[in-house]
């Protein structure tokens, strides 16, 4: 039986780590909810590719990449997305000449033929999603100290309020506004407990596991830092040296060559580094069929068609089978639209939670207040008298 | 600045949806929206911090709930009409989704308000905390009571010695802060890694700490000195000497409070054997002259 005095203690830590990161919840989690629907708010914020047909036998990567340099001359394409359960075309980011690093175009491409329709209208479910997974600007960690800070919260808010079954129930309306609110708190934390926890570990996972990983490979690495980047530096300088043009393998055949590393390897992007060079890469992203991992991964030689990497997540042990579990978990893109809506609506709950949590705190700091005043103003009335 | 505070919750829905608009109407001479420029995040936090800053001059919080609520669905309606009338694949998906969500939150909006709720009862309420100080309905209160009346003895040393009780959590802050500098804004091979690991422990080992230290003193005390130890780990491997005044400063708030408590211990001895010395000259009733 936990005492009253851990009770508090653990109220107090429950209403101050809420009141901390309040804000910032609210924004992740609403933008979360609403980025269950990315692909269908992209299609949807381009009108001018709602005609664009769904073809049952899409074309090649080879014709896709060759519309995309005809277009587009002397520009790098850097990914192609091929067309999925929502989006019916290809898509590729391209990098102009000339243009900064970060300043990528989305091209769209028919599906049937790979003819480049032209830039996409926006971007604006990407754009949501940059919100809810970097807030624009920052790391993605930021948001995973948000999923443990939100763990936090959870075990905290199950401790604090132990009548689990009665508080499910339990709405006094008509009360005072903090007893209202407070068991709106309760009750929707208590039926979205599951989701919640769900969702807070994954989205901690997926947000510090680098971080995690950078560091333990830190710690467990002997040679120093500074002859670690001499030995990487001449292999770079080795690569520049060698950047002449070289012919490339077809994409097609590399794209066959993946799934025969990856049985089962649905591929959702083409990546292309240094293409052109005998030190090209094409790098297959994907999911796997029949299979809930998203972080299937084949990257190739373009210049000569040898695998250097296959990550299955399937053989790669158990914490990489956990890794690649964590996106789909989080999203929920995996059970078509009827688990997207429910995952729309359970997580609007932790939404909801940060502003009740908030409306709470800040009504109990002015009840605090008030009552400070009060207690004042009668100390100074009986000191008067006196 | 309370009001402000709760306008950023309440008008994000309607900032969003705005950007939506932006998104739907990109603006003319600006870089394009296939390039997800800069400038459309600028407006969608412009507009954010606009709208609040408008919502919390303008209106009563109960006023600005049901304003944003409404508006936001409001808006959610015309954006779901708009997607129809541009042509949008999904549009009439979207516009029953976007409807459906903007008429909850108009019946949300008009659900809430001043009939759901009570009127403060400003004395029943004190009376009540102050007939059953342990039994209320709520922790918070009789949460002041705790720590403000009676403070375990690191914040009342602390504060004695004029340190203040949050210096702790300012330390973590620091170390999250130079530690989030190395590892994103460095980010040189050396200092990339270390910064992260600077990050994590900044916040699994420091927060925990500053967060204990009227709690769990002890385990706060130990929780430094791991911070102190790990950061001297990360001076020692990196080389860099932030890390060795991260450590330096880890220790020192393990140490502090026993430090401080020592030396208050000291004092109070030497108070006592004053105050003995003092009892035992009052208990002699000969006038001092006549000793």
């Amino acid at each position: 039986m936990t005492s009253q005095r851990t009770l508090n203690r653990l109220f107090v830590l429950h209403s101050w780590a809420g009141i901390v990161t309040g804000l910032l919840m609210f924004i992740v989690c609403f933008s979360g909810a609403v980025v269950v629907f990315k692909n269908e708010i992209d299609l949807w914020a381009n009108p001018s590719l709602a005609q664009l047909p769904r073809s049952e036998h899409p074309a090649s990567l080879d014709a896709v990449l060759t519309q995309l340099q005809t277009r587009y001359p002397g520009a790098t394409v850097e990914t192609i997305a091929l067309p999925d359960a929502v989006n019916p075309s290809y898509f590729a980011f391209v990098r102009e000449r000339g243009a900064p690093a970060n300043t990528r175009i989305k091209v769209a491409l028919r599906s049937d033929t790979g003819t480049v329709v032209g830039p996409v209208d926006s971007q604006l479910g990407q754009t949501l999603r940059m919100l809810h997974v970097f807030l624009f600007f920052g790391p993605r960690w930021i948001v995973g100290f948000l999923g443990a800070a939100m763990l936090v919260l959870i075990v905290t808010g199950i401790v604090i309020h132990r009548k689990i079954l009665a508080e499910l129930f339990t709405q006094r309306w008509g009360r005072s506004f903090r007893v209202v609110m407070s068991d709106l708190h309760k009750s929707a934390g208590i039926w979205g407990l599951g989701f919640h926890i769900l969702i807070a570990t994954t989205g901690a996972w997926m947000g510090l596991a680098p971080l995690f990983e950078q560091g333990y490979k830190y710690v467990t690495t002997a040679a120093s830092p500074s002859a670690g980047a001499a030995a990487t530096k001449p292999a770079r300088k080795a690569g520049g040296d060698a950047a002449e043009p070289v012919p490339m393998q077809s994409l097609d055949a590399l794209y066959a060559t993946a799934q025969q590393a990856v049985p089962g390897l649905e591929v959702r992007y083409v990546s292309m580094r240094r293409w052109g060079t005998d030190t090209a890469e094409a790098g297959f992203t994907g999911n796997l069929s029949g299979h809930l991992a998203s972080t299937a991964r084949v990257d190739i030689n373009a210049a000569t068609g040898v695998p250097k990497k296959v990550h299955d997540p399937r053989m790669a042990g158990f914490w990489s089978l956990v890794n690649g579990l964590m996106e789909p978990l989080h999203f929920g893109d995996f059970g078509g639209l009827a688990l997207k809506w429910l995952y729309f609506f359970l997580g609007m709950t932790p939404a909801f939670l940060s502003i009740s949590g908030t409306l709470i705190w800040l009504d109990a700091r002015q009840q605090r207040r008030r009552e400070a005043e009060e207690a004042q103003a009668s100390a100074g009335g009986i000191a008067a008298a006196g | 600045m309370q009001r402000f505070f709760l306008a950023l919750h309440a008008t994000t829905p309607a900032a969003l949806i705005v950007a939506v608009f932006v998104h739907l109407w990109g603006p003319p001479g600006l870089p394009s929206l296939a390039q997800r420029p800069v400038w459309a995040v600028w407006v969608l936090i412009g507009t954010w911090l606009l709208l609040s800053a408008l919502a919390a001059w303008a209106l009563r919080t109960l006023v600005l709930w049901r304003v944003a609520l409404g508006g936001a669905g409001a808006l959610l309606g015309l954006a779901g009409a708009v997607g129809l009338v541009l042509g949008s694949a999904l549009a009439s998906g979207m516009l029953v989704g976007l409807g459906l969500v903007g008429a909850a939150c108009v019946g949300i909006a008009a659900f809430i308000g001043p009939q759901r709720v009570q009127a403060p009862r400003r004395k029943a309420v004190r009376h009540q905390a102050a007939a059953a100080p342990g039994r209320s309905a709520h922790p918070s209160t009789h949460h002041p009571h705790h720590t403000t009346k009676r403070r375990r003895w690191p914040a009342r040393v602390l504060g004695r010695f004029g340190v203040p009780a949050h210096l702790p959590f300012w330390l973590t802050g620091a170390l999250a802060v130079e530690s989030f500098r190395l590892a994103h804004i460095v980010a040189t091979v050396p200092a990339r890694s270390s910064g992260m690991l600077g990050l994590l422990l900044a916040f699994f080992i420091a927060l925990p700490a500053a967060t204990l230290r009227h709690w769990e003193p002890r385990t706060s005390l130990l929780l430094w000195a791991l911070a102190a130890l790990a950061y001297g780990g990360l001076a020692a491997k990196a080389g860099l000497a932030q890390w060795a005044i991260a450590s330096t400063l880890c220790a020192l708030a393990a140490g502090a409070p026993l430090l401080l408590r020592a030396r208050r211990a000291l004092r109070m001895r030497r108070a006592g054997h004053s105050a003995t010395a003092a009892q035992v000259q009052a208990s002699d009733h000969r006038p001092p002259e006549a000793a």
